[in-house]
């Protein structure tokens, strides 16, 4: 574990992946056409946090997010509809 | 498992940085298919450990999880288990993965340190103390815009907020072109997911929050999950994506990806891997050129722009025989 978290390794190696230390994405060189994605990894990401730790499968808010968008882009909800069944679901689960 | 067990806080400080045994053999379970990337580092790893083995099993992601659980049960499964950043605390609490904070104390972990590690939140226990595994690799997700189809459209920046996405869209709708393509059905893996959520954080809401008490409770209105939903919407409703986007699910949709190829295309919002995998493409087809696309982080509403880190963790089979080669 300690060598596949490694620099060497992920400088060499695993060379399509982007390490998940602070230090080493910092390190890892971002062509000028990707640097929006450095910024996005150092300025503007979060991870899950909540949604992973708390009751509610991520699976099962994925699957009702798009089945509640699904249902207002089609027309077969409106969008208020839609979103309290989203809401609603979601607050079930938790 | 014996080893494991014998171990006390007071072995621990030689775990992972201590010789290696003779002759033993690790199983590293690996989910992606850069498998040769992989394999060169192992070999590497075997070269300076005389005596430690290692084989690479693999399995797909969407199997993977449930396998350890059922194989760590019964004493079995791989030595290491590569897993997706959101399943270690269910492996943690099945008792899969083996308590690492003790270890970690001691030998550390990374070129830094364990706090140096992007969302270590969500490799602790229902405790919130145990550490069950390690975060290894990440992603998220940016923009993408096609410049020469800006420059045709006279856009002249990227936008900064979601309603200037939609205005440079219809900018695009009137050169002929497609504005921001993205894929709006609905299978299980589908994109409408990540657009949700990067819109709802950007302004200040999150389908689950922290209630501050121990446990979890909705983060956003109907009302503003409603105003999401008009804004993407709204794309379809004046033909501002791709064409038959509500039949398409995968974010890198060949439908999403060669419009941004052949320039007629303003935007998509891509997972970096994606992205690299399409720059290189357009770099194949049209060698010695100049490249047409530039990056930026995603729109943004009241708040920041804001993506998640995706990724993959490790955990040590809680079963393992060999927690000093397999932490190394």
């Amino acid at each position: 574990m300690q060598w596949l978290n490694s620099w060497e390794f992920f400088e060499k190696y695993n060379t399509g992946w982007y390490p998940a230390q602070k230090a080493l994405l910092a390190r890892k060189p971002f062509p000028a056409e990707m640097e929006g994605f450095q910024k996005q990894f150092t300025d503007g990401a979060r991870s899950w946090g909540p949604y992973a730790l708390g009751p509610a499968a991520i699976a099962n808010m994925w699957n009702q997010t798009s089945r509640s968008f699904g249902a207002a882009f089609i027309g077969e909800k409106t969008s208020e509809e839609a979103a309290q069944e989203l809401v609603d679901y979601v607050d079930n689960l938790l | 498992m014996l080893a494991t067990a014998l171990l006390g806080a007071g072995a621990l400080g030689a775990l992972w940085t201590g010789a290696a045994r003779a002759d033993t053999e690790l199983t590293f379970r690996y989910l992606l298919d850069n498998v040769d990337e992989i394999q060169a580092g192992l070999d590497q790893f075997e070269a300076d450990n005389p005596g430690i083995t290692v084989t690479m099993e693999r399995m797909s992601f969407k199997d993977a999880r449930d396998q350890f659980i059922r194989e760590t049960a019964t004493g079995a499964g791989p030595d290491l288990q590569h897993s997706a950043f959101v399943w270690i605390k269910d492996l943690g609490t099945a008792g899969a993965c083996l308590p690492l904070n003790d270890i970690i104390a001691a030998e550390g972990i990374g070129e830094v340190g364990f706090e140096d590690f992007v969302a270590t939140d969500l490799v602790y226990g229902d405790d919130r103390e145990t550490i069950h595994g390690v975060p290894y690799a990440t992603d998220t997700w940016a923009m993408v815009y096609n410049t020469d189809v800006m420059a045709e459209a006279g856009i002249e920046a990227v936008p900064e907020t979601w309603d200037d996405l939609l205005e440079a869209s219809r900018k695009v709708k009137e050169i002929g072109k497609i504005g921001f393509g993205f894929a709006a059905g609905t299978s299980a893996a589908n994109s409408i997911w990540f657009l949700a959520n990067f819109n709802w954080w950007s302004d200040g809401g999150s389908l689950v929050v922290d209630d501050g008490k121990g446990g979890y409770e909705v983060g956003i209105t109907a009302d503003q999950v409603a105003g999401v939903i008009d804004y993407y919407k709204t794309y379809l409703d004046e033909d501002l994506t791709i064409p038959g986007s509500l039949g398409i699910s995968a974010w890198d949709d060949p439908a999403i990806l060669e419009p941004m190829l052949s320039g007629e295309q303003l935007a998509a919002l891509l997972p970096v891997t994606t992205a690299r995998s399409m720059i290189a493409q357009w770099r194949e087809r049209n060698p010695g050129e100049e490249l047409p696309f530039t990056t930026a982080m995603t729109p943004h509403g009241s708040g920041k722009p804001t993506t998640h880190l995706g990724g993959q963790s490790m955990c040590i089979n809680a079963n393992t025989e060999h927690l000093e080669e397999t932490g190394s």
